[in-house]
């Protein structure tokens, strides 16, 4: 028996196998349990009260997130003032849970060993790219999930918009798994460097902040060294809130460069590491 | 017989210490190989550049015409890698189907395999237990069992019965006995005795500094010496060496210790001359524990 021709198979395989440790793992439970808890919260509270705070006068007024007031003036016009509030909660709460339940892909294999006897039948790339698909396909289902309750709530309180609400479901769900994809990427890279996913998860919280007042600091002197920041993920966070139309603009073209570059450098990282 | 793995001139440095110096060798089919030598000799560098979860820094390895990792090799290279554990989280069922599925069973193949994997090591009954569940000699079959989905034609183990019990650690030297000929096997160990009767070849390394030499019946200074070891309690025994030398045929003896011999003869004048021996002892009332034919694999590794 030899391996598949396909070497696509491995991937999907591989793939569909960290579909499974979300939902048959003691640790999959747990975070899904603890993502059920927040989600309920924010879904019970904020988007729940959608409706009087999107009222608000002052709302779209007064919103500053990473010192960046925004601007959401568009949200007004949303058919269903439930999806809006969540689109706002997710933007900014999406990343950091992919950051949690994506932080593990091959670090723990590669530290005990599992990562070898999976390298006897499947290449470093597709181990890679299978896992990395499997990570995105859960945090996928996530967003799902949770856009599916907070679109119910809308619904359950006024069934006629939901014919005319297509365009903000595209526009939040697509870019909520573009501003989540770089994490996921980004993930992987320090996985592959770590070989520990608490040490990714530290790493990630500890670096993008501290490149970033680096970069300021030397563009200070070099002004143009501050456009390296568009290879930090994150930093487009407030802008992309702020998008009022379904389009493929700058935004997700970076988050897609962004994740590229990523999984290109864990690509690099994983085949010259010794294991 | 065709060419299984062939290294040439594999050198491995880890920063400025040289794990692996100018190894080469080349190993045919069907041969089942000891990887011998003392702790840090490069044993496990070896095995893992072997696997390709180490690349060399220089030199060329071919296991069957192709590249370590090489897609060609998947299902036909099956591997125990010293020390590495299967997922805890997983049933073992579940992990084997996945690397069944990889080296490209269907589901209900890669089921069937896995039960036929786990019956050799004689675990069918915790097909369905996460590796936590089960004691170190449990998982240490179990991932036994992996390195054989499919039958691959070559299997490596590294320590493959280090920590299992006398009774596991026999079952395991007889499905490589058993196994012998459908594949060939490299065996990484520190029990000579074990690598004594299941090798035909060895590759010892001492600092990165590999020889290789045939052992057993191959060798030819094995046909005209005997290794006897005689029972401690009895009479007589300090004079044994004179006794020994006194039979017919005996040119040498050399005694290792107070109970054992190496006896060396010529074999042209005494065409049964182990048959002859035992008749001596018989005779002289020196009563033997084990004949063994030639010099054993630790005399002829550290002699």
């Amino acid at each position: 028996m030899t391996a598949p021709a396909s070497a696509i198979t491995p991937v999907w395989l591989i793939c569909q196998f960290e579909l499974t440790r979300l939902f048959l793992t003691k640790r999959g439970m747990i975070l899904l349990a603890a993502f059920a808890m927040i989600w309920g919260l924010i879904l019970y509270y904020p988007v729940f009260e959608a409706v009087n705070i999107l009222n608000n006068e002052s709302f779209t007024e007064n919103i500053t997130v990473f010192s960046s007031t925004l601007n959401l003036q568009h949200l007004m016009a949303w058919p269903y003032p439930e999806l809006a509030v969540y689109w706002l909660l997710a933007v900014f709460t999406f990343p950091v849970i992919a950051i949690i339940m994506t932080s593990d892909q091959t670090a723990s294999d590669s530290e005990r060993g599992t990562m070898r006897f999976l390298l006897l039948r499947c290449t470093r790339n597709q181990l890679l790219f299978g896992r990395f698909l499997g990570q995105l396909f859960i945090i996928c289902f996530l967003i799902a999930t949770t856009m599916l309750a907070a679109i119910l709530m809308g619904v359950s309180r006024d069934f006629s918009p939901l014919a005319s609400t297509f365009d903000e479901v595209a526009l939040v769900y697509s870019n909520l798994v573009l501003a989540c994809l770089p994490f996921i990427a980004l993930m992987a890279l320090f996985n592959a460097l770590f070989k520990s996913s608490k040490l990714s998860i530290v790493a990630t919280i500890i670096a993008i902040p501290i490149i970033k007042a680096l970069l300021q600091i030397a563009a200070y002197y070099v002004p143009v060294i501050g456009e390296l920041a568009i290879v930090l993920p994150g930093l487009q966070l407030t802008e992309l809130a702020q998008i009022s139309s379904l389009n493929l603009g700058a935004l997700q073209i970076t988050a897609l460069l962004q994740t590229a570059a990523y999984l290109i450098l864990a690509q690099i990282v994983l085949t010259r590491r010794a294991l | 017989m065709s060419t299984l793995i062939s290294c040439q001139d594999i050198n491995k440095f880890y920063g400025s210490k040289q794990a692996l110096k100018d190894v080469s060798f080349e190993l045919n089919q069907g041969t089942t190989t000891a990887l011998v030598g003392p702790n840090g000799a490069g044993k496990t560098t070896l095995f893992s550049i072997l696997c390709n979860y180490h690349l060399p820094s220089s030199g060329q390895v071919s296991i069957m015409g192709h590249k370590p990792g090489s897609k060609a090799l998947f299902g036909q290279v099956g591997a125990l890698p010293q020390d590495a554990q299967l997922d805890p989280r997983f049933a073992i069922k579940h992990q084997l189907e996945l690397f069944g599925k990889l080296q490209g069973f269907s589901q209900k193949e890669a089921n069937m395999e896995c039960q036929r994997v786990l019956e050799l090591v004689e675990l069918s009954e915790v097909i369905n237990e996460r590796p936590a569940a089960l004691s170190h000699g449990m998982r240490k079959r179990v991932t036994i069992a992996q390195a054989l989905i499919g039958s691959p034609q070559l299997v490596m183990l590294d320590e493959p019965t280090a920590g299992l019990d006398p009774s596991n650690a026999r079952n395991i030297r007889k499905l490589v006995m058993d196994l012998t000929g459908e594949a060939s096997f490299i065996i990484s160990s520190h029990n000579l005795d074990e690598l004594e009767r299941l090798c035909d070849t060895v590759l010892m390394l001492e600092n990165g500094v590999l020889s290789q030499r045939q052992v057993g019946a191959m060798i030819s200074e094995n046909h005209s010496k005997l290794t006897l070891v005689i029972e401690a309690n009895q009479s007589g025994i300090d004079n044994a060496a004179e006794l020994l030398r006194g039979i017919k045929g005996v040119t040498a003896i050399e005694q290792l210790n107070k109970v054992e011999f190496i006896i060396q003869y010529n074999p042209l004048s005494s065409v049964n001359f182990d048959i002859e021996l035992l008749q001596a002892l018989s005779q002289r009332g020196i009563k033997y524990r084990q004949l063994t034919k030639g010099l054993s694999l630790e005399q002829q590794l550290f002699a």
